[in-house]
């Protein structure tokens, strides 16, 4: 799926490269999580990825081409990311239909015509197995949602036209324990539903533990531990905090 | 005709820009100074093309209107494709402008001699034919615009305005629709231009001074006005663009009052600009306190 061959990033006025000769590879289905101090360059990885960042050396495969072969429109549909910023992910000050229209755009042509009160029980359907409050609300802004709710959304819309690729960034670090934890179980589940191959990277070690089937650890920038699945059975949660901290 | 009547016909005259100016400053969250210039090209476009090439003037008014729509994504693409500040871009587009207006007109300014267009003859003749014919554009243009901001389009403009990034990230090209909607807004403020000329009889190099921020006082102003009598955290076009035509009308009531009471004309753009300074400051503060950033 994806596949990073001696990968270095750098920027300027910076000694140290973010990312020093990184290479590894995802399989489809795979659940791989990376896990690294601030600064290991977790979070460049994925905005290589997901082309953010640009201006790397090395070679980035994205189903067996250059990460650069597709078209924007092509990259959309098959590379998802899900960050921190919940309201990097939403058109805050739209409603939950208006987004839900915007995030179909993705899929559908500008062009194609349909019923909007089909649209909406369609997509008021689809929400109620995310949560209901959202199904219920498809004309409430989305700023006044809770942060909790927002993701959720975020999560329900993302995933709604599958992509191959899903990349989460530190999705639920802005979340309460329970929250987090409904919205981890939530994401779990819809990927394994649908056989999306995902990418997370995480503070939590339990959430890592549980959910991923391989682990990453980066330290300064370099892959400096890789847990397959049966390591990662046998790591503890000391173990592995002393390893990546 | 009365003060109001008069404030009317001033103020739905110049709805045109107001809408434009909402597209830019409200729908893409974008500062859009081109105007001022685009107002004038509209103006000198048209009346070149009937005063000295004698071309029709329905044929004229369309050729001004893309002439201000060329001229909305030429900022648009220096916005997106040089990366240019879009208040800078603007700001040149302004500068260069001047130039392209005056090569334009020849001179300083064009003078209709005789009642070439229909606007003309009403306001010699019947200037209340005249106040019903702009009602009627007014409407027009209303519904149009009601029609377009319902519409996949609208919310696709409306989107760039909310989250650009994300927009990108859906795989839509953010320049295309930066074109497109700084292409109406200066189209519309060429239109204006080019209506005004006919009402005062004359296009001038410098008649397109202030419009922007006039037009983006009157946005703020009527939407501000009009969110404290109809509540509303949701977008609402028939509510934003009603703004837009109360706005309007405030802003020349109160020109036209301050002149009726014999302030000096001197210090009418530094009342208007405190009466701005104001709404701009309420307007943010009641954005904040519901939950919106601002823009």
């Amino acid at each position: 799926m994806i596949a990073f061959k001696n990968v270095n990033f750098s920027v300027p006025n910076r000694e140290q490269p973010i990312l020093n000769n990184v290479s590894f590879s995802v399989l489809p289905n795979d659940f791989i999580v990376l896990l690294g101090s601030n600064g290991s360059g977790k979070s460049t990885l994925i905005k290589l990825i997901n082309r953010s960042y640009k201006g790397y050396i090395g070679e980035i495969d994205f189903l067996q081409q250059p990460l650069y072969f597709f078209n924007n429109r092509q990259f959309s549909q098959s590379v998802v990311t899900i960050t921190q910023n919940i309201k990097d992910n939403l058109f805050a000050d739209m409603t939950i239909a208006e987004n839900a229209i915007l995030y179909g755009l993705r899929y559908r042509s500008f062009w194609e015509q349909k019923d909007k009160k089909q649209i909406l029980q369609e997509l008021q359907e689809y929400l109620a197995k995310f949560s209901y409050k959202l199904s219920e609300n498809l004309n409430t802004t989305v700023n006044l949602l809770s942060g909790g709710e927002q993701q959720i959304l975020v999560l329900a819309l993302c995933l709604r036209y599958p992509p191959q690729l899903l990349l989460l960034d530190e999705h639920t670090s802005a979340l309460d324990p329970k929250t987090a934890e409904y919205m981890m179980e939530k994401t779990y589940h819809a990927i394994k539903e649908r056989n999306i191959t995902c990418m997370m990277t995480t503070h939590n070690l339990d959430f890592a533990t549980r959910y991923g089937n391989r682990l990453i650890v980066l330290k300064d920038g370099k892959i400096s531990r890789v847990f397959d699945s049966k390591e990662k059975a046998l790591v503890t949660q000391q173990n592995l905090l002393e390893i990546c901290y | 005709m009365n003060l109001i009547l008069s404030t009317l016909q001033q103020s739905l005259l110049f709805l045109p820009l107001v809408i434009g100016v909402y597209i830019s400053y409200r729908v893409l969250a974008v500062v859009d100074l081109t105007v001022d210039g685009t107002f004038v090209l509209g103006a000198a476009v048209f009346a070149k093309l009937v005063i000295v090439n004698n071309v029709d003037q329905y044929v004229s008014l369309v050729i001004a209107v893309i002439a201000g729509a060329v001229i909305g994504v030429l900022v648009a693409l220096m916005q997106k494709g040089v990366r240019i500040n879009s208040l800078l871009a603007s700001i040149l587009m302004v500068f260069m402008l001047y130039s392209i207006n005056f090569k334009i007109m020849d001179k300083p300014n064009l003078g209709f001699l005789e009642n070439k267009t229909i606007l003309m003859n009403l306001q010699t003749n019947n200037e209340y034919l005249l106040l019903l014919l702009i009602v009627g554009m007014a409407l027009l243009l209303l519904m149009i615009f009601v029609r377009l901001f319902g519409s996949k389009l609208g919310l696709l403009l409306r989107s760039y305005g909310s989250n650009v990034k994300l927009l990108k990230s859906l795989g839509k090209s953010p320049t295309l629709l930066l074109s497109l909607g700084l292409g109406f807004s200066n189209g519309l403020a060429a239109f204006c231009g080019a209506l005004t000329a006919q009402i005062n009889g004359y296009a001038d190099l410098n008649m397109g001074l202030g419009m922007a921020l006039t037009a983006i006082g009157a946005v703020v102003m009527g939407q501000h006005l009009i969110g404290k009598i109809i509540p509303n955290n949701k977008f609402n076009a028939v509510l934003d663009l009603s703004g837009c035509v109360v706005g309007g009308f405030i802003y020349f009531l109160a020109m036209n009052l301050f002149i009726h009471i014999g302030i000096d004309p001197v210090y009418l753009k530094l009342i208007l600009g405190l009466i701005l300074v104001f709404f701009l400051a309420t307007a943010n503060y009641s954005k904040r306190a519901v939950g919106y950033d601002s823009f």
